[in-house]
């Protein structure tokens, strides 16, 4: 967290003159209004990018998993949300329902695949078998949605409709929302982890597992908490998006994408890196459909990915972990 | 004395072993002739096809440790290139399965470079954003690729080649491609249990994969292995490749899928890492498996796969071939020693 803080200003400050100059830039060449209202749903989608991608960053920065199946994670949020709907026409219903449904996925996702594996006596580098496993679950849920729900596009209504203006922008007021609801639970999230003494020790965790433990810290509990908070997170997103973006069996590998994109521009495990990496992508994916088409608009995150992992793999403010 | 003892007992387990492993090669050699079911000959060519992939991701992940999620992009690609220089240039397909096969182990020492860079984590992430772009790009580039619809191979004639061209007939050509792609299996497969098993490039690649530190300082060169099994890697997953796009005429942007990496993946798993011909085993099996599940239904062969995987690597890490080779050393009374993925 110290190595954080230093690195932090200059960063920051890099970051926003970049965004000046080829702000200006585009600026010159285009209709002011159009730029201003791209900038605007730019950083409304970063909202929930963040909050998908947070979840990946944490289980990484704390259990040192990369979660591949997170995208199947926020599609079964969108799932849930359908079904809720289709049952009882109640958006509050359907909210308690995600909720629920993918804080219990998560959970029994950590006991019944994560534990289990975690638990066997196995001397070689883990974190490849985590990952080969949360495929296996990623494609195992996948076919399940095929199996279970179909294999076409499902969409929910939008909670709230209409327009909202600002600076003589008429920004869609879903968006606005989403984007609200998202920053919300990312400051609840940093006051819980910065607080608490639960957060406390999810970032002893963090920092050292060993160590937290030997100073009392239950790891299995911290664990199960940051896994869970990570689906429900997911989750969550799968919710908010849904009635932009529909939701259908494969759509976990395009946002996990997005997501890798964002934690490893972010540095895997950081926090504010996720952030501000959720903006960078959010503003370039908008401008890539403003200044291209939007065919290329998912192209945008692989760019980013590839020139970051090629440059700087450990990331903006990515602190630099063990090789191992 | 207990050594020697011991020597010799590994000496005639490898016999046996040897002796199995011919009497499985003829079991699947006379199985066209015993069973004339095109549909049964169709399916084991592609899942030949398959053990080769699998395998060649067993000499990358399974030895070296370096995690590929992108070999069914690398067998699409291969397919593709194959597929391209034959209808396009009229290469004649000996020529063009060996060309996917040069083709990708370009492709693979250029996908090995950032390997040096790159470890664990990233590296994986890369290979998984790697496979998604190829399978973008070939969905997008229409022109070249031949887009969503896939690319035919529909040319016939070969002029000037001096090589015998593939029989037209459907049937006798299911049976002249079982041949060959069990042939390739084999001659694939012994090429590469030869470098990892005996070879001092299989020590290097193994000594990467337990230590990558450890292995540099005893002054192994992990940059020149890491990408030496790259680049091997890809050149039989782009054999395979080959084979495929010469056999089935067809090559779609859905073997780039991610799932298809993950059979792939899956199929290693269940035969054991890290052992070639289990590899190889795993292949066939899950492949066969993979397309019985269709009779049940269209959705759970891909169930199967990502039970396959979650199944195998929390409860039998050494797949089938740990299974049975602890099997055999304890049927013999000898010393279990542990394996590492144990």
């Amino acid at each position: 967290m110290k190595r954080e803080s230093t690195v932090k200003p200059a960063v920051v400050a890099l970051i926003l003159s970049a965004a000046v100059v080829g702000g200006v830039l585009v600026l010159y060449f285009l209709k002011q209004q159009t730029i201003l209202d791209f900038l605007f749903l730019g950083i409304l989608m970063s909202g929930i990018y963040a909050l998908f991608a947070l979840g990946l960053s944490l289980v990484f920065g704390v259990m040192d998993i990369i979660n591949a199946a997170h995208g199947e994670l926020y599609a079964l949020g969108g799932y849930f949300a359908f079904t809720a709907l289709l049952i009882a026409p109640s958006h509050l219903l359907s909210v308690v329902l995600v909720i629920a449904g993918t804080g219990v996925f998560g959970f029994l996702m950590y006991y019944g695949a994560i534990r289990p594996l975690a638990r066997r006596s196995v001397t070689e580098n883990k974190g490849a078998l985590f990952l080969v496993l949360t495929l296996g679950i990623s494609i195992l849920l996948k076919s399940v949605f095929i199996a279970v729900l179909g294999a076409g596009y499902k969409s929910i209504s939008p909670f709230v409709g209409g327009s909202l203006n600002v600076l003589g922008i008429a920004l869609p007021l879903y968006r606005v929302v989403i984007f609200a609801i998202s920053i919300a639970l990312l400051v609840l999230l940093s006051l819980f982890v910065k607080f608490t003494k639960t957060g406390m020790a999810i970032r002893a965790v963090e920092q050292n597992a060993a160590a937290a433990q030997a100073v009392g810290i239950a790891l299995e509990r911290i664990y199960i908490l940051v896994f869970c908070l990570a689906s429900v997170f997911a989750g969550l997103a799968g919710w908010l998006l849904t009635p932009i973006l529909q939701v259908w069996p494969t759509v976990g590998a395009f946002i996990l994408l997005k997501g890798f994109a964002i934690v490893i521009l972010g540095g895997l495990g950081s926090m504010y890196g996720v952030i501000i990496a959720s903006v960078i992508l959010g503003v370039t994916e908008s401008f890539t459909v403003l200044l291209f088409s939007s065919e290329w608009r998912n192209l945008a995150a692989f760019v980013i990915l590839f020139v970051i992992l090629l440059v700087k793999p450990s990331g903006l403010l990515g602190r630099r972990k063990e090789k191992r | 004395m207990s050594s020697r003892k011991e020597g010799s007992k590994a000496e005639l387990r490898r016999r046996r072993l040897g002796l199995i492993f011919l009497a499985i090669v003829v079991l699947f050699a006379v199985i066209p002739i015993l069973i004339r079911v095109p549909f049964v000959t169709h399916i084991l060519v592609l899942a030949f096809i398959y053990a080769i992939a699998a395998a060649s991701w067993d000499l990358l992940s399974g030895y070296t440790g370096q995690l590929s999620f992108a070999h069914g992009a690398f067998l699409a690609t291969g397919a593709y290139f194959c597929a391209i220089v034959t209808e396009n240039l009229g290469w004649p397909p000996w020529v063009s399965i060996l060309g996917a096969g040069v083709f990708m182990m370009v492709v693979g020492a250029g996908v090995g470079a950032p390997a040096l860079r790159l470890h664990g984590h990233y590296l994986a992430i890369t290979t998984l954003s790697i496979n998604e772009i190829i399978r973008l790009v070939s969905m997008n580039w229409v022109s070249f690729t031949g887009g969503p619809y896939g690319f035919v191979v529909a040319r016939r004639d070969f002029p000037g080649s001096p090589f015998p061209s593939f029989p037209q007939d459907p049937t006798l050509s299911k049976t002249y491609f079982y041949y060959l792609a069990l042939g390739c299996l084999v001659v694939c497969g012994l090429t590469m249990y030869f470098l990892c098993e005996r070879s001092r490039v299989g020590k290097a690649f193994k000594s990467i994969r337990e230590d990558e530190d450890l292995a540099e300082s005893l002054g192994i060169n992990v940059t020149f292995y890491k990408v030496l099994a790259f680049s091997l890697s890809c050149f039989f997953v782009g054999i395979a490749g080959g084979l495929y796009a010469t056999y089935i005429k067809l090559v779609d942007p859905s073997i780039a899928l991610a799932t298809n990496s993950g059979l792939i993946v899956g199929m290693v798993l269940l035969g054991g890492r890290g052992t070639i011909w289990g590899a190889a085993i795993g292949g066939i099996s899950l492949y066969v498996a993979y397309q019985l599940l269709r009779f049940v239904g269209v959705v759970y062969n891909l169930i199967a796969v990502g039970a396959v995987i979650v199944v195998f690597i929390i409860l039998f890490p050494a797949g089938i071939w740990g299974i049975v080779e602890t099997a055999l050393i304890k049927a013999e009374g000898g010393v279990l020693y542990k394996r590492r993925s144990e």
